[in-house]
């Protein structure tokens, strides 16, 4: 027995119904009702609501797609130690990346990297940003100089396993610390210079 | 509707010959019962009646009266409920204490006894010749995908239980 042959007994069962012929009962409730009892008749819905259903439909999209957003970053972060960076010879950090070079945390010992780091955000910030950002604001804070930066008294090596990170990491540190210098020297009103002082 | 709305109270019987079959029909899905099916035949040209200012000219008469039909229908079923429980616990069933009498087919009566409230009337609707799909969706206030696929279930279940009677 399939749907075809249930919905067509069904619809001969429902051809053959007597339907009561209630319209003398309805007349006379009409004629002994003066009042209009309203309460029960939900108005009908059309036009406007349709489109009230979509925008809130659309609505909903939007929380989905942007909850989605979030939970996939909340929880796609890798918290797998893939490389540490550590920055020696101003105030130390050990930067803790992961396969993406995200960062997943920064340490330090010193009384000045307690102070830089307070005011950088480096939480599952891109590496090179969080050493941009870092260097920076170190340079501001008067922790390091450019001739420091420059003459290699700041070092930066590089520990993991892979070779090709260390490759891929060392070019971040390269242009941090370029940038670091660029902005040393805008403050001390001098040119643009280079570096070679990663390892 | 138009007549009906001037204040041609006469109108009202043709509105009855055109759309009564589907009122009483879906009452009676919802209740169970042909007693209260027919007073929610009778209190619906009532409310029509009483209520034609509210129709939106050249929006779908039918499914307007036929909401008004499922809102009373609703009532009356809620109303059984809650005196049934007062009544006796054990007399409550989860389809309503009545039986699908409009139906003489018995392995099809006892197929619809198996659906819920909201399984029934819509298959009772899809069965009535004439209601769209559309018309369907308008009348139960579900989106036309919820429908065709309370409906698909309903079917399903209706499917087994004749199969496995015979």
């Amino acid at each position: 027995m399939n749907e075809n042959e249930i919905m067509k007994m069904l619809e001969t069962e429902a051809d053959n119904v007597e339907v009561p012929n209630v319209l003398g009962e309805v007349h006379t409730a009409l004629d002994q009702r003066g009042s209009v009892v309203q309460d029960a008749v939900i108005p009908f819905r059309g036009g406007r609501t349709i489109w009230i259903r979509i925008a809130l439909a659309v609505a909903a999209l939007v929380v989905l797609v942007v909850g989605s957003v979030i939970m996939v970053n909340q929880f796609a972060f890798d918290s797998n130690v893939y490389a540490t960076i550590n920055v020696t010879g101003g105030p130390g950090f050990a930067i803790n990346v992961n396969r993406d070079s995200r960062v997943i945390d920064v340490a330090t010992e010193t009384q000045d990297g307690l102070t830089v780091l307070d005011k950088v955000d480096y939480s599952r910030r891109d590496f090179e940003g969080v050493l941009s950002a870092l260097l920076v604001v170190a340079v501001d804070l008067g922790f390091i100089d450019s001739d420091g930066l420059e003459s290699g008294q700041i070092a930066f090596d590089i520990e993991t396993a892979s070779e090709s990170g260390r490759t891929r990491l060392r070019g971040c540190v390269n242009r941090s610390v370029d940038a670091a210098i660029r902005h040393c020297r805008n403050r001390q009103g001098h040119g643009n210079g280079n570096h070679n002082n990663s390892n | 509707m138009q007549d009906l709305g001037k204040g041609d109270r006469l109108a009202l019987d043709g509105v009855f010959g055109l759309t009564s079959r589907g009122v009483y029909l879906l009452a009676y899905a919802i209740l169970r019962n042909s007693e209260q099916a027919k007073d929610v035949l009778q209190e619906t040209y009532v409310r029509v009646a009483e209520n034609i200012g509210q129709y939106k000219p050249n929006t779908n008469a039918n499914a307007w009266i036929n909401v008004i039909a499922r809102n009373l229908s609703l009532r009356h079923y809620n109303v059984r409920k809650r005196t049934v429980e007062i009544a006796s616990p054990d007399d409550i069933g989860g389809n309503g204490n009545g039986e699908d009498n409009w139906i003489v087919h018995d392995a099809l009566r006892g197929a619809m006894a198996r659906l819920g409230v909201d399984e029934r009337e819509i298959v009772v609707l899809f069965s009535i010749k004439g209601y769209k799909h559309r018309e369907i969706a308008q009348i139960v206030g579900k989106p036309m995908g919820t429908v065709q696929w309370i409906y698909n279930r309903a079917i399903k279940k209706m499917k087994g239980y004749m199969e496995e009677g015979l």
